[in-house]
C-alpha cells in the first residue's frame, strides 16, 4: 500500500521536478527539472525509483 | 501464470473547491527499461493510459541507455487536445517485478510523462484488472 509513501507537504515542494526516491518512496535521493539531468546525477546508484511530479494546479488528461 | 499488484501513486492536486492542497492517486508502475543492450539502474513510474494506443516515453530515458533516438521510425502522435508531437520508434524490453516484455516504444522530446499504452504494453499481457474504488491495478503475466 502508498501509506507510508511521501506526504502531499513535501510532494508538493516537488511538482514539476523528476525526483529520485528511495525504493520504498519515502526519501529523497535526489531531484532535478529533467529525467536526463536527473539520470546523469543519480549515475551511481542502484534501487531507485524515479518519477515525474505532476504539476498541482492541473489535472492530467494525457 | 505470474500476475503483480501495482497500487496507485500518490502525487499532488489541489482541491477545486477548497483551494487546499490534496493527495491525487495516479496509476503509476515502475518500470525498468532495456534497449540498444543496456538496462537502467532505475525504475521510472510510467502512466497507466489506457486511451494512449502506444508505449509513450521521454527521449531521454531513451538517450541514457545509449539510443539514438533520432535513428528510430518517425512517427506523429496525436495528442487529445489536437497537439500533434515527433515520435521515434525502438525496440525495448520492460521489466515489471521480474517479468519481461519485448516490445517497442516511441521516444519524445516533447513528452515528459512516460506513458504505457495498449499497442505494445496492454495487449502483451494475459489480463489487466484495473479497481478505481481500491486504487489499484492487477496485471497477469
Amino acid at each position: 500500500m502508498y501509506n507510508d509513501y511521501m506526504k502531499v507537504k513535501e510532494l508538493i515542494k516537488l511538482q514539476n521536478k523528476w525526483v529520485a526516491f528511495s525504493k520504498d518512496r519515502t526519501k529523497i535521493i535526489n531531484k532535478a527539472s529533467s529525467l536526463g539531468e536527473l539520470l546523469k546525477k543519480i549515475k551511481k546508484q542502484d534501487d531507485l525509483v524515479v518519477s515525474f511530479i505532476h504539476p498541482a494546479d492541473s489535472y492530467l488528461s494525457p | 501464470m505470474r500476475d503483480a499488484t501495482f497500487y496507485y501513486i500518490p502525487d499532488v492536486g489541489i482541491d477545486n473547491t477548497t483551494g487546499k492542497v490534496v493527495e491525487r492517486l495516479r496509476p503509476k508502475i515502475p518500470v525498468r527499461l532495456s534497449a540498444n543492450f543496456n538496462t537502467s539502474k532505475v525504475l521510472v513510474d510510467c502512466l497507466f493510459d489506457t486511451g494512449s494506443d502506444r508505449n509513450l516515453f521521454p527521449a531521454d530515458w531513451g538517450r541514457s541507455l545509449g539510443l539514438k533516438i533520432e535513428k528510430g521510425k518517425k512517427v506523429k502522435i496525436g495528442g487529445i487536445g489536437g497537439k500533434e508531437l515527433i515520435a521515434y520508434t525502438h525496440k525495448v524490453t520492460l521489466h515489471i517485478q521480474g517479468n519481461k516484455i519485448i516490445t517497442e516504444a516511441d521516444f519524445s522530446a516533447e513528452q515528459n510523462t512516460p506513458l504505457l499504452g495498449r499497442i505494445g504494453f496492454m495487449d502483451k499481457v494475459t489480463e489487466i484488472i484495473i479497481n478505481e474504488r481500491k486504487r489499484y491495478i492487477k496485471i497477469l503475466f
